[in-house]
């Protein structure tokens, strides 16, 4: 039961890991409460569904949906985001909520309200192992996800413009002093993080239901993470995202599957009240 | 206020009075009706985020809380009207006391994500605790309004009750603004910093602003389960939120008479605009953005908008 | 007994000591100038002395009464004002709003005495309404009285700063650089305004940097280097202190 548990939570963490991830980049980058950011997961999640059924191909549908995806991410950065840097929160957290109203009930309307599942191109037999039950997409979500993050590290850590980005997400006045253009960085930030959480969206898809307001659900989730791990450490986010996934799995198996949502923000009021500067985060940064 | 403006408020108020008589039309009397408990709502929401300047996404949670107090009393104890209607307000603020002690403390980012998550979680509460608050189903059979044997079973004389209390908040919400506790909730919008180091003790008068906008929208949910008959957890979903932000962002943040405006046009206006009924929400979200982005005093402040680019185009030329 | 006494005050972040032991007081009715060359702790210092930092060790006591750690709000209520090295006004409220909202301490009425505007409230708030009036008058505002703040020129707003610490009724009005930014005319005004200010029997903390500005208005100078105080008073005394003129210096050829 527990090792069950443990693995169901880390296949969630995964998805939380990778909304988390791109929020945490927004927020830390730009300053901004993006509330409209699980709708990037939610769009993510409905273009692969449709694609997938137009290509009946689930590899195609998924990576044609994500190029969908960092074109979005492309436009509303230079059209809407670009214009909220620096802005003060209230006015830049009310029309993210404005966008995410927009884009929630623009699905609603076009896709319709009721939920539905992305088809998975594997078999239906689990994979069992003593008396653990994995089904096969599971599996796939959690390397994916995994590679989807390796993959962030190395760009981060060991590319050119990786170096220019971890500049300016510690100090904008430093990196415009030695020369970055933190235009391109804040469009590749906001295109990174959007898409990334799209590719959960895409993932996540496939064993648990797609609807609409998908996206909000999994904000609040993300805020809290962020949050808790403190707002500029993007590992710690990574790292509280598997560990909210196992202690939301392990709280509904063992206490209550009713009130699973309500983990993150308990936790949430604990850190604020006794580490406001997050798990991972510096005193005064 | 000189003699001039006060007349127009008194014309303005004996409008009011006369208007069940004049439009004898009992769904737009119905409208205006809900209209008068949304301004209820967003004046109340006003004072934190109009005046104190925190954005507060909870204030449903509160509307929510008054009408459960009042449907849950009714059920259980059938406890007369003008209990339950003090219960409903006493009880919220109470739990927002409890909340904004806690919560307050913080700024900016951290409160919002706390006030999003305390309705989140008052909606699974609601939803789940199936024994107590009878869940999905809601509560329904809540009866009309009687006081002292007045039974209330006319849209008129909801009409009037509503109208009272309205003109009552209003009235003590200018007299509080326009006191030394309105000063100080302004000198912390304006600027925390200064405010603290002329004295102004930021959380006392935070918390105060925040929980006086809770009691209200207590009382507002105690008259909504009275006057619908039937309460259910949808008071408490996000969108209810939205639609009290557009109502508050277009009639004008920081105003007295903003938020009623605000909530009677963003009443009013959806209901006559059924042909787009499906893209009320999306309209709305847009409405939000272009709003903040061209209207941040509000609608009615266009008059103000103008005069300024005027008074900069005399100066460039 | 001194107004303000601070003693062995310290205060570190990260490893680096901002303000290292320091000690030194204010007596009623002088003007004391804090000086110091950039980063020597000065509005550290001020930041703790007002309630807006805790130090890590150390003592404040004003009017008699231990302050240390204290929120700055109740440090305020007790009669210690301060203004702030970045201009800080409320800059969307008129000239006439930012003074009237700094009376905030004198309104004394309750909640009741709003809602029923009874005689006490409209007497306090004709109180306020006279003493703003006087405030603008005595700060030369009046003309610029229904100005939204934002608007004024940069002098200005630093006067109305002053003028906002004053409303607050001061009994030690703490100032952080009041001059910096100004132009010499400008800064003779407000040193001018500063000295009549003391004569009115208010207290006087100045912080500064650059010490030709406060030589001349000052009663007593306290100059601090890299955290500690490395001379205590008067300005002749003060001015030919060796270690003063080499701890300058090396400012003068940084700037």
């Amino acid at each position: 039961m527990f090792l069950q548990l443990l693995i169901n939570g880390l296949v969630v963490g995964s998805g939380y890991a990778l909304i988390a991830v791109g929020h945490t980049i927004i927020f830390g980058m730009m300053k901004i409460v993006n509330f409209a950011h699980g709708e990037l997961y939610m769009i993510g999640a409905f273009f692969t569904f449709s694609f997938v059924l137009l290509f009946n191909n689930y590899y195609i549908g998924f990576l044609v949906a994500m190029v969908i995806c960092i074109l979005i991410a492309i436009f509303s950065e230079k059209v809407l985001f670009h214009r909220l840097i620096d802005e003060d929160i209230m006015t830049t957290t009310l029309i993210t909520i404005g966008i995410s109203i927009f884009l929630m009930n623009i699905v609603q309307i076009l896709w319709g309200a009721n939920p539905r599942t992305i088809p998975q191109p594997f078999s239906e037999k689990p994979v069992i192992i003593g008396d653990i039950f994995i089904t096969k997409p599971r599996i796939f979500i959690f390397f994916t996800a995994i590679v989807i993050i390796g993959v962030l590290h190395w760009f981060i850590k060991y590319t050119k413009t990786g170096k220019a980005f971890r500049a300016t997400f510690q100090n904008r006045q430093a990196a415009l002093l030695v020369g970055i253009n933190i235009n391109y960085i804040y469009t590749l930030s906001y295109t990174i993080g959007a898409t990334v959480a799209g590719a959960a969206g895409g993932l996540l898809g496939m064993i648990y239901v797609i609807e609409p307001t998908m996206g909000v659900a999994a904000v609040g989730k993300a805020f809290a993470i962020v949050i808790t791990a403190g707002k500029k450490s993007i590992y710690g986010a990574i790292f509280i995202a598997y560990g909210l996934g196992v202690i939301e799995s392990l709280g509904s198996g063992y206490i209550s599957s009713q009130y699973k949502d309500v983990f993150a923000f308990i936790i949430l009021i604990l850190v604020l009240l006794f580490k406001p500067e997050g798990i991972f985060g510096k005193k005064g940064a | 206020m000189n003699i001039n403006s006060n007349i127009k408020y008194i014309i303005g108020i004996l409008l009011l009075i006369l208007l069940p008589f004049l439009i004898n039309n009992e769904y737009l009397l119905h409208l205006l009706i809900m209209g008068g408990i949304y301004t209820l709502l967003v004046s109340g929401l006003n004072l934190i985020v109009g005046y104190i300047g925190q954005l507060s996404l909870c204030h449903p949670a509160f509307f929510g809380i008054g009408a459960y107090t009042t449907g849950l009393l009714f059920k259980r104890l059938s406890t007369p009207f003008l209990l339950n209607f003090l219960l409903a307000g006493i009880i919220t603020a109470i739990i927002s006391i409890g909340f904004g002690y806690i919560t307050l403390r913080v700024r900016g980012s951290a409160f919002i994500i706390m006030t999003v998550s305390f309705l989140h979680i008052m909606h699974l509460l609601v939803l789940n605790e199936v024994d107590f608050t009878m869940g999905q189903k809601g509560i329904s059979g809540i009866p009309n309004i009687n006081i002292l044997g007045y039974n209330f079973n006319t849209k008129t004389s909801y009409y009037y009750l509503i109208l009272i209390l309205c003109l009552f908040t209003l009235f003590i919400i200018y007299r509080l603004v326009n006191s030394e506790i309105g000063r100080a909730w302004k000198a912390i919008r304006d600027n925390e910093n200064l405010a603290k180091s002329i004295g102004i003790n930021v959380f006392k008068f935070s918390n105060f602003a925040f929980v006086s906008g809770a009691f209200i929208a207590g009382l507002a949910g105690s008259i909504y389960a009275y006057y619908i008959n039937y309460i259910s957890p949808d008071l408490f979903l996000f969108s209810i939120t939205t639609t009290l932000l557009v109502m508050l962002i277009m009639g004008g943040k920081g105003t007295i008479l903003g938020p009623v405006i605000g909530a009677i046009i963003f009443t009013l206006l959806p209901e006559y605009l059924r042909f787009i009924s499906e893209w009320r929400m999306p309209v709305f979200g847009v409405i939000l953005i272009l709003g903040i982005l061209f209207f941040p005093r509000g609608l009615f402040s266009i008059k103000e908008i103008l005069s300024m680019k005027m008074k900069k185009k005399e100066v460039s030329s | 007994m001194s107004l303000l006494e601070v003693k062995n005050l310290t205060k570190t972040f990260g490893g680096l000591t901002a303000v290292d032991d320091l000690t030194f007081n204010i007596e009623k009715d002088e003007i004391l100038s804090l000086i110091g060359p950039n980063g020597a702790g000065k509005t550290t210092t001020f930041n703790m002395i007002t309630g807006f930092l805790n130090p890590d060790r150390g003592k404040i006591i004003f009017n008699d009464i231990d302050i240390t750690s204290k929120e700055p709000h109740n440090i305020a209520e007790l009669g210690l004002i301060r203004t702030f090295q970045k201009t800080n006004i409320f800059p969307d409220a008129t000239v006439y709003e930012n003074i009237k909202l700094a009376h905030f301490k004198s309104s004394k009425y309750s909640i009741l005495d709003i809602l029923i505007r009874n005689k006490k409230f409209n007497k306090t708030e004709k109180r306020i309404k006279e003493k703003t009036n006087e405030i603008m008058e005595y700060f030369n505002l009046s003309e610029e009285k229904d100005k939204k703040a934002y608007n004024l020129a940069y002098g200005r707003k630093r006067i109305l700063e002053i003028a906002i610490g004053m409303a607050a009724s001061p009994k030690l009005l703490l100032l952080d650089e009041p001059v910096a930014g100004l132009n010499p005319k400008e800064s003779k005004e407000v040193m001018e305004l500063i000295y009549d200010i003391r004569n009115k029997g208010i207290t006087i903390l100045l912080v500064e940097h650059d010490m030709s500005v406060v030589t001349n208005v000052s009663d007593r100078i306290v100059v601090i280097n890299f955290g500690e105080k490395i001379c205590d008073g008067d300005c002749e005394y003060v001015t030919s202190d060796e270690e003063v003129i080499k701890a300058y210096l090396g400012d003068d050829i940084d700037a």
